[in-house]
């Protein structure tokens, strides 16, 4: 496998996950850095300073398979997930779908790239032109691959309606008639027209009520089943993950920490930053107070990243040098010496603490004695 | 249910017709638009059909001199120094500063709007090269620039509006681009990339339509100014030949007798004042069909 990470020496490109068969998509190595904004003396004097959305990502996602993709603001997931889509070409790295390089297409093979893989985007109202009415909206796709047109285009329209939960008289309705739920549902309907393999659906549900946001998942599972999709799913909220993925990978300043099966995840998390994103999950029974997050502080600026491991400025875990010096690389949780039984309270999955081969951290911790672990377990 | 999907498709004169329903439903409404509406056609209608209403050659000089407007004689609204009647002038006269008015701006519309939309899609160095060319206009008086384009192709209508519309393109330029930026920072621009459209597609279906109200705006203001700018041009010797009526040139020819016969400057004055209002008028109404948020909502 090739990596292609220029300066960032942490990264290689061993890490990539074992799987049975060959992925619907393979990203390998993925880095987008965006330059920062500068004036017309720094253009020509100064150092080009940039920023490290993403910094080396290895992720794949099988068919029919859900990849939930989770972090905090700003780390970039957003910006991974627009690279994985073709949205954005990434700076490094090599995308691979259904066994074709797509890291460099452009023009009619994109075109038709864009046929399989679509897009769900975060802000229902922004993502929708106002100025189209939403059966233009959902029916543009089918005319520009040319699937449908005339009656039969209209036929498909008010049977993807249909199928999102739209009736046929929305057809004709501006975008800010609608409620934000039947917006996404329209930005929905507006992915699933080309029947694409894979949807990248960028925090799909963050824009909505709680009570919303259950019935737009329900319905993505409904969809998923009926026509084999798979989705990479970003969300910042690891219980909105939890009901839809069937793995997951958590981000933090550009990076995946963690990764593995869903019940790795939820029921044996080993990464401090995963531990902490869980323990902040608001709880029905109000046992826990507000303030009392393992997590203090902002993310550090991913122009500038910290040394060594990335979470360390925030790890409640800090363990010194070696924690500053060197860059963790993503490493087997199984069969490593010191895993923490699951923490009593995350509700846990499965109770019995193995974990899957494919389950993977970036952490020094693990390589840490259990006595010290379960001593300095800020969970138990 | 009536649905405006039916009508999918269709298009009057290239205009989507929910568009066209839309305007209508608008004028019916205001009152404002309707008067609009009525000052335009009326206007519109007395320029093109000039040569069958006008009650007299607006050449000839077949009067006396200097009469003053007087609804029950033959020349209702007077006579010039010359003896013409100056109604059938300023029906004449209609022609080319409401031709030279809106010509010019659409000219100057098309061209920077063009322009706007290429540099803040496009961004880079083709926003620098687009957006600094149409800086340098800014260092000319347009006057100037007008006097160098009339003295290059010489005189005519066509030349005028062109030497005329040449110093709004800055302006519409300036106006779009400034929209497009902001738009491209939605995530419908992304939608639309991601749906497999391509960039000229983009640029006239999901940006042009969203920019159209600031431009309709800024159109109908600069009808008024363009009006003016052939009566600067034509007062000047430099627009149209000098014995073709214009509001503008007899807006000119009047002041030399603007004591002894107020009307012959007074009424074309009055006239592009009362036009300028309509065109106004008329826009608003135009930009409030184009806002479908805001025709929906009430």
């Amino acid at each position: 496998m090739i990596t292609v990470s220029t300066d960032s020496p942490g990264t290689t490109g061993t890490t990539a996950e074992p799987t049975d068969q060959e992925p619907l998509l393979r990203a390998t190595g993925i880095e987008k850095y965006f330059q920062t904004e500068t004036g017309l003396f720094d253009r020509f004097f100064g150092e080009p300073t940039h920023v490290r959305a993403v910094d080396g990502v290895d992720l794949s996602v099988g068919e029919r398979e859900t990849l939930g993709l989770v972090g905090e603001s700003g780390c970039g997931k957003t910006t991974l997930g627009r690279v994985l889509s073709r949205l954005y070409d990434p700076s490094a790295g090599t995308l691979e779908f259904d066994g074709d390089d797509i890291t460099d297409l452009s023009g009619d093979a994109l075109k038709r790239l864009r046929k399989r893989v679509q897009v769900i985007f975060q802000d229902p109202m922004s993502s929708l032109n106002p100025r189209k009415t939403a059966g233009e909206i959902v029916g543009k796709p089918l005319e520009v691959h040319d699937i449908a047109t005339g009656q039969a285009k209209r036929d498909r329209l008010v049977e993807l309606f249909d199928e999102v939960g739209l009736q046929e008289s929305h057809l004709d309705r501006y975008p800010h008639e609608f409620s934000g739920g039947q917006r996404q549902r329209i930005g929905i309907a507006r992915a699933l027209a080309v029947e694409p393999d894979l949807i990248v659906a960028d925090e799909p549900v963050s824009a909505l009520d709680v009570s919303v946001q259950a019935q737009i998942i329900n319905l993505m599972k409904r969809l998923q089943d009926k026509y084999g999709l798979a989705y990479v799913f970003i969300a910042h909220d690891l219980s909105v993950v939890k009901h839809i993925s069937d793995r997951v990978a958590v981000m933090y300043l550009g990076r995946i920490v963690e990764r593995g099966k869903k019940r790795d995840i939820f029921g044996n998390p080993q990464h401090p930053y995963t531990r902490a994103l869980l323990h902040s999950i608001p709880r029905v029974d109000g046992e826990r107070k507000r303030n009392e997050s393992l997590l203090e502080g902002n993310p550090p600026s991913p122009i500038d990243p910290p040394s060594g491991c990335r979470f360390r400025t925030r790890c409640p875990e800090y363990l010194g040098d070696e924690c500053a010096e060197i860059d963790p690389e993503l490493e087997p949780v199984a069969g490593a010496s010191g895993t923490v039984a699951p923490p009593e309270r995350v509700e846990a999955i499965s109770t019995d603490g193995d974990s899957s081969p494919e389950h993977v951290i970036a952490c020094h911790w693990l390589g840490e004695s259990s006595e010290r672990r379960a001593r300095e377990d800020p969970m138990s | 249910m009536s649905s405006r999907f039916d009508t999918e498709g269709g298009r009057i004169f290239g205009v989507r017709t929910d568009l066209v329903e839309q305007f209508v439903n608008t004028v019916r409404r205001d009152l404002k638009a309707k008067i609009g509406v009525v000052i335009v056609t009326l206007f519109l209608l007395a320029a093109i059909f000039a040569p069958e209403l006008a009650p007299y050659d607006p050449m000839a000089q077949d009067f006396a001199p200097l009469q003053a407007p007087a609804l029950s004689s033959e020349t209702p609204l007077g006579t010039d120094s010359f003896g013409r009647d100056l109604l059938s002038r300023l029906m004449y006269g209609a022609r080319i500063s409401l031709g030279v008015g809106l010509g010019a701006v659409l000219f100057g519309a098309v061209t920077g709007v063009l322009l706007g939309l290429l540099a803040g899609f496009y961004g880079g160095w083709v926003d620098d090269l687009l957006m600094r060319s149409v800086d340098v206009m800014w260092a000319f008086p347009w006057l100037l620039i007008a006097i160098m384009l009339v003295s290059i192709f010489g005189q005519g209508v066509w030349n005028v509006v062109i030497a005329v519309g040449f110093a709004y393109i800055d302006d519409f330029a300036r106006i779009t681009r400034g929209e497009v930026l902001s738009i491209r920072e939605e995530e419908y621009m992304l939608a639309a990339e991601s749906v497999g459209l391509g960039d000229l597609e983009i640029i006239f279906e999901e940006v042009f339509p969203n920019t159209v109200a600031p431009i309709i705006v800024q159109f109908t203001v600069l009808v008024a100014r363009a009006m003016l700018a052939e009566a600067t041009l034509s007062f000047l010797g430099l627009g149209v030949k000098p014995s073709t009526p214009t509001w503008g040139s007899l807006l000119g020819q009047g002041r030399d007798f603007i004591t002894q016969a107020w009307w012959i400057s007074i009424l074309p004055g009055v006239l592009i004042m009362i036009t300028v209002l309509g065109i106004n008028l008329f826009g608003d109404a135009l930009r409030d069909a184009f806002d479908v948020r805001e025709v929906d909502s009430e």
